[in-house]
């Protein structure tokens, strides 16, 4: 695909690199470089290669060198690309321009091409950041960035301000000039594979939870102000793995980061987990939460829930988590608790058809082990509790048998948060199962429950009678705690429980899976990526790449709130900033004050060239608009109306 | 050299603040409880100019209200001293005065971002923590027994001269803290 041997061309820079301090002469017209008597010629390294700054000019090696760190462009009169060979009916001479984007360690190279030198355009940025993913940990990432590389490049100043200040103490208007160039030092890049921004802000947060949702406007105001020479870009609808590859970007930027999140889950392994309407709570939440890619979901709940019209419907939730619980409490809620929600109407019309008001729900929340060891946080069981219109159940013997362990009672002891869901669901409890509605909160006139059940393992899922291959129950084994404080485990106890089933969720974890690229460092059984305070490899003396770091569920798992990842971010730029206060020693001592990073037209250039239709930040604007307009809307209270198709989504992001 | 600096926060605050009135009128808010929209004067060198603070929750407190001295120990052990304004929320005080103290729910406590820590004879002064924020405290970052959010803590003129701090994130903190989920 390359006109010319990259070989050739990385040699050169090699040379350039050894020589730095030599004069050199670049010739246009004798297609040379001249490096101190031995010359590297031109012709023989790069044929029909035309540097299109100047024409023949002295500088140094290093300068030359610069020029070639971050982006040589030049043009040749051949098209020898492969595709345009296979072609024929191109012209055999056409001028195209090529772009040669070289990391700023060494060896990785980049090519793009495109058929005008409109493009030619210098950047100025100093640093270029990609980040993978837009969801939290991806803007808390850039936003902390932006924030760290601020206070370094003002420190920077102050530093030479106060070295010059002797000599000059009125702003010329030459260093004003310089001062403005050198504005732009820092680019950031977001890059994310759905038209959307912010992940599971949009898809995993419950519809019900708008408050949790707010951290979005501190996010927008990341992608919509230009602050001190930072900014931060949103590339929408741009898949790494698919559109450009990992080591592209490597190429392409300073530092590339990785905060995609997990993308797939753990798995139950069962036996009769292929049965239909099983279902992971992932799958789930995607598809009520309007993720462009989980319409094929809503069919399936739709025959569990609403087929035959027999009632009550039987649900079980496998997991003790909060999305377990969220799954739960969306289902459990009424069409009119959740209309002026953001849960798309695509979902709401499956969970709530419009003609049908009443629910008759048996909702079961089952995990393995008892209370104390759950991953849900009070919250989020305090609302299953005060659910207006369903009851909720949770049985003392259950509560008893999970914190009778002297472990447990040790676990109790040592966490207030644990001591208070306890309290919390010892008030709600009831005595015994038969008895449901002796419990104070029970009310016969409710017809859904939300049974939330401890100690009971899921060992296998049974068909229904009539059909062989749709889920009718769920098996699950009685269980015993044992095991050291805070290490305790299930064990069975051969005491099986049966739980009818026409819906199963399985909300055991999220799990990150590699994309193309990171195969070397992923752990599979923790499903992360394996990083020392999420520098992942920093190493480029072997591959020549810029480093790669990690920052959210992908670096630590899928665990914890939106906050969490604000520590987790703050850890990953710190790594990210040790780096980069290196790398900029190195150029001081070069000399190389400002050092051209590659080029950020470049990413834009290549996605362009493969047709893939980038979603920048006015686009996503128009999306968010499109939403949110009160003719889509089903009440005046619904924050916004999803648009759950790729196509719709890429139609409203388009110019008007 | 000083000056020059916080010129230039300043006019970081003017972009910040203009871009954020045009983004407004494409994102409404959502509906929340307690929104309010503060105007903030901000003295530059050269000229006065009037604009929009981002909506925080927490009360609406004219400009001109009493001030009172708070002191923030930041997570990197710095002080900064600033004026509160009696009857502002801490998160409130915090951002207007630009303080890194994160407010991921807008100050409606339903995030535990604000988290603060108050010395403990100020801490047992306090009005009682309603439900919603000892739940929401129960997932805060290096949670103590001293710990409040800073939305739901309302400046009084007794605070005079109060030092709180913010809860470090150092990264011994977060290797020892991070205790994979067990399933």
């Amino acid at each position: 695909m390359l006109p010319f041997s990259s070989s050739s061309l990385l040699l050169l820079f090699h040379r350039c690199r050894f020589y730095k301090n030599n004069r050199c002469l670049i010739s246009k017209r004798n297609r040379q470089i001249l490096v101190d008597g031995s010359s590297l010629s031109l012709s023989s390294v790069l044929p029909s290669v035309r540097i299109p700054t100047t024409t023949t000019t002295t500088t140094t090696c290093s300068s030359l060198r610069n020029t070639m760190v971050g982006t040589v462009r030049c043009c040749v009169d051949q098209p020898l690309s492969h595709q345009d060979r296979q072609q024929q009916q191109q012209p055999q001479q056409q001028r195209r321009y090529y772009s040669y984007t070289f990391s700023k360690t060494t060896t990785a190279m980049m090519m793009t091409s495109f058929d005008t030198n409109e493009s030619f355009h210098d950047d100025t940025s100093r640093w270029k950041i990609a980040i993978v993913g837009s969801g939290p940990s991806g803007c808390y990432t850039a936003k902390y960035l932006q924030q760290a590389i601020q206070n370094m490049e003002t420190n920077n100043h102050n530093v030479e301000a106060a070295s010059s200040s002797s000599s000059t103490t009125t702003t010329t208007p030459t260093t004003k000039k310089i001062r403005q160039q050198e504005e732009s030092y820092c680019q950031i890049d977001v890059l994310e594979r759905l038209p959307t921004a912010y992940g599971l802000v949009r898809n995993g947060v419950a519809p019900d939870h708008p408050e949790v949702k707010n951290v979005q406007n501190d996010f927008d105001e990341l992608f919509s102000s230009r602050s001190d020479g930072t900014t931060v870009r949103f590339f929408g609808n741009v898949q790494v793995g698919r559109d450009v590859s990992l080591d592209e970007l490597r190429s392409i930027y300073d530092i590339v980061v990785l905060a995609f999140g997990c993308e797939s889950d753990r798995t139950l392994n069962v036996p009769g987990n292929n049965y239909q309407h099983i279902l992971t709570a992932r799958q789930f939440v995607n598809w009520y939460n309007g993720h462009p890619e989980f319409d094929w979901v809503g069919p399936i709940v739709q025959q569990a829930l609403n087929e035959n019209n027999v009632s009550p419907k039987n649900i079980v939730v496998i997991g003790h988590g909060n999305v377990a619980l969220d799954c739960a409490r969306i289902l459990a809620k009424t069409r009119d608790e959740l209309v002026e929600t953001d849960l798309t109407t695509r979902a709401l019309e499956v969970l709530h058809p419009t003609d049908n008001n009443t629910v008759h729900r048996n909702i079961s929340i089952v995990g393995r082990r008892g209370h104390v060891q759950g991953a849900f946080t009070i919250k989020e069981v305090r609302e299953l509790t005060k659910l207006p219109n369903a009851n909720f159940v949770v049985l003392q013997d259950e509560l008893d048998a999970g914190s009778s362990t002297e472990a447990s009672q040790q676990e109790l002891k040592t966490s207030k948060p644990k001591q208070r869901i306890d309290a919390l669901l010892r008030d709600n409890a009831t005595t015994n199962e038969n008895k449901e509605t002796n419990s104070h909160n029970v009310h016969p006139d409710m017809t859904t429950t939300v049974h939330l059940r401890f100690l009971l393992n899921p060992i296998r899922f049974e068909p229904r009678p009539s059909e062989k291959d749709v889920l009718g129950a769920v098996v699950c084994e009685r269980t015993q705690l044992q095991g050291g404080t805070g290490k305790q485990s299930a064990v069975g106890t051969g005491e099986h429980v049966v739980l009818p089933a026409d819906l199963c969720l399985v909300s055991i974890g999220y799990k990150g899976i590699p994309i193309a690229g990171t195969e070397d460092y992923y752990d599979d059984q923790k499903g992360i990526l394996k990083n020392d305070h999420g520098v992942v490899d920093n190493d480029s003396t072997t591959t020549g790449l810029a480093p790669l770091y990690v920052s959210g569920w992908l670096k630590r798992g899928p665990s914890g709130i939106i906050g969490t990842n604000i520590t987790d971010a703050k850890d990953t730029v710190a790594s990210i900033m040790k780096e980069l206060q290196q790398q900029q020693q190195q150029q001081q001592q070069q000399k190389n004050h400002k050092s051209a990073s590659s080029s950020s037209t470049t990413l834009m250039q290549l996605l362009d060239g493969r047709g893939v239709k980038v979603i920048d930040w006015e686009s996503y604007l128009r999306i968010n608009a499109t939403e949110t307009n009160p003719n889509r809307l089903r009440s005046p209270q619904q924050p916004r109306e999803k648009l759950t198709e790729r196509k719709d989504l890429l139609q409203a992001a388009a110019k008007k | 050299m000083i000056s020059s600096l916080s010129r230039n926060l300043v006019q970081r605050h003017l972009k910040f603040h203009q871009v954020r009135i045009q983004s407004k009128r494409s994102a409404p808010l959502l509906p929340t409880p307690h929104h309010s929209e503060t105007i903030l004067n901000i003295n530059s060198n050269s000229n006065n100019v009037m604009t929009t603070k981002r909506w925080h929750g927490g009360p609406h407190v004219e400009k001109d209200a009493k001030t009172v001295r708070l002191s923030f120990i930041q997570p990197d052990e710095t002080i900064r001293e600033v004026d509160a304004r009696v009857g502002e929320s801490f998160l409130q005080v915090a951002h207007r005065n630009d303080i890194d103290l994160e407010g991921a729910c807008e100050g409606v406590c339903a995030c535990s971002t604000c988290h603060l820590i108050f010395p403990v004879e100020v801490f047992d002064q306090l009005p009682e923590p309603s439900e919603d924020e000892e739940d929401m405290l129960d997932m805060a970052f290096g949670l103590t027994e001293t710990s409040r959010l800073g939305c739901q803590v309302i400046v009084t003129p007794e605070m005079d001269g109060l030092t709180v701090e913010m809860p470090k994130a150092t990264r011994n903190f977060y290797v020892d803290g991070h205790v994979p989920k067990p399933h």
